[in-house]
């Protein structure tokens, strides 16, 4: 299992930060820059791909946090 | 207009559809039973090929479930299919995944479904005679086979290659009087499309964007019954977009 760490570095790789950016377990998703429908997508794809679950643009409204989203997926 | 008379007719014509569970595939059984033809459905879901079979307007048609992305299927399907003057590679997937997210089994996995199992299946087809002189091959591409859309890098390609496919494929079978063609269709109201929007396509802007309004099952029905029929004996190595409008102010051909 991944920790958050590794997590947070396949995050990043997945919604493709054309600035860089800081994420920690607290950042909220809705306040970064760059998240947009293809970030989310990328998310999802990311949760289907790294760790066998299937998770819908619902699921990812629910969210707050990376850290939420990190608990989701694994 | 008699039934003999209607150029559009599929009366005494026998016609395989594979995808024939969901969506697009089912709707063009359904539709081509109902102009007469007798119909040979496969599918993976055996529940649901059931369900299209008991939709089908009369008697005689059969239903095969198999998995067409495995030779297994392919040969299962073959074996059966007896003479057909009509084949409709129906079948496919698609899973939007963002370009750098493409791995290999995301390849594989679209390729087999939808380029692979429609060639081996055309190839198996023909060299085992199954198909009638002047038969027609459809396929169905999709609009992203022009248009590539985001996130469809590996789906936009798989269809894309089907419409290289079938235009060798037109040249090599016209001596035999068999045509091949195309549909590429745009978005259509599909259990496929609903899962586009699960996966994260945004609906709302799609159908915006459609001037027509999302197509139905039936739509892309109609234009393979067209194709399917002596009405189109004259056109091979064709394809058409129907997709409401969507692609009026694109440069597709870009």
């Amino acid at each position: 299992m991944d920790n958050i760490d590794t997590f947070i570095e396949k995050f990043i790789t997945a919604v493709d930060f054309q600035e860089a950016v800081e994420i920690t377990p607290d950042t909220v998703l809705k306040d970064l820059p760059e998240w947009d429908s293809l970030a989310a997508l990328g998310v999802i794809v990311l949760s289907d791909m790294e760790y066998g679950k299937t998770i819908t643009g619902e699921h990812l409204k629910q969210v707050t946090t990376v850290n939420d989203l990190y608990q989701l997926l694994t | 207009m008699s039934v003999a008379q209607d150029p559009f007719s599929l009366s005494g014509k026998r016609v395989l559809v594979t995808g024939a569970s969901s969506g697009i595939g089912r709707q063009i059984a359904i539709t081509c039973s109902q102009v007469g033809a007798e119909l040979v459905i496969s599918g993976r879901n055996p529940e649901r090929l059931q369900e299209t079979k008991a939709a089908l307007q009369g008697e005689d048609h059969l239903a095969i479930t198999a998995d067409l992305s495995q030779q297994e299927g392919i040969d299962q399907l073959v074996a059966v299919a007896d003479t057909l003057h009509g084949v409709v590679h129906a079948a496919g997937i698609s899973k939007l995944v963002p370009f750098r997210l493409i791995n290999k089994q995301h390849l594989t996995d679209i390729f087999d479904s939808n380029t692979f199992a429609p060639m081996l299946l055309t190839r198996d087809l023909l060299v085992k005679k199954r198909i009638a002189q002047n038969g027609s091959i459809l396929f169905i591409s999709a609009l992203a086979s022009h248009s590539g859309a985001v996130a469809t890098g590996a789906y936009a390609a798989s269809k894309s290659a089907l419409l290289g496919a079938m235009r060798s494929l037109a040249i090599e079978t016209a001596k035999q009087g068999i045509r091949a063609n195309c549909i590429a269709p745009g978005y259509v109201r599909t259990p496929m499309l609903d899962g586009l929007a699960q996966g994260g396509a945004n609906m709302d802007e799609l159908i915006a964007r459609t001037p027509l309004g999302i197509g139905e099952p039936e739509d892309i029905a109609h234009a393979a019954v067209f194709y399917l029929s002596d009405a189109s004996r004259c056109l091979s190595r064709h394809y058409t977009f129907i997709d409401g409008g969507l692609s009026i102010p694109l440069d597709i051909y870009a």
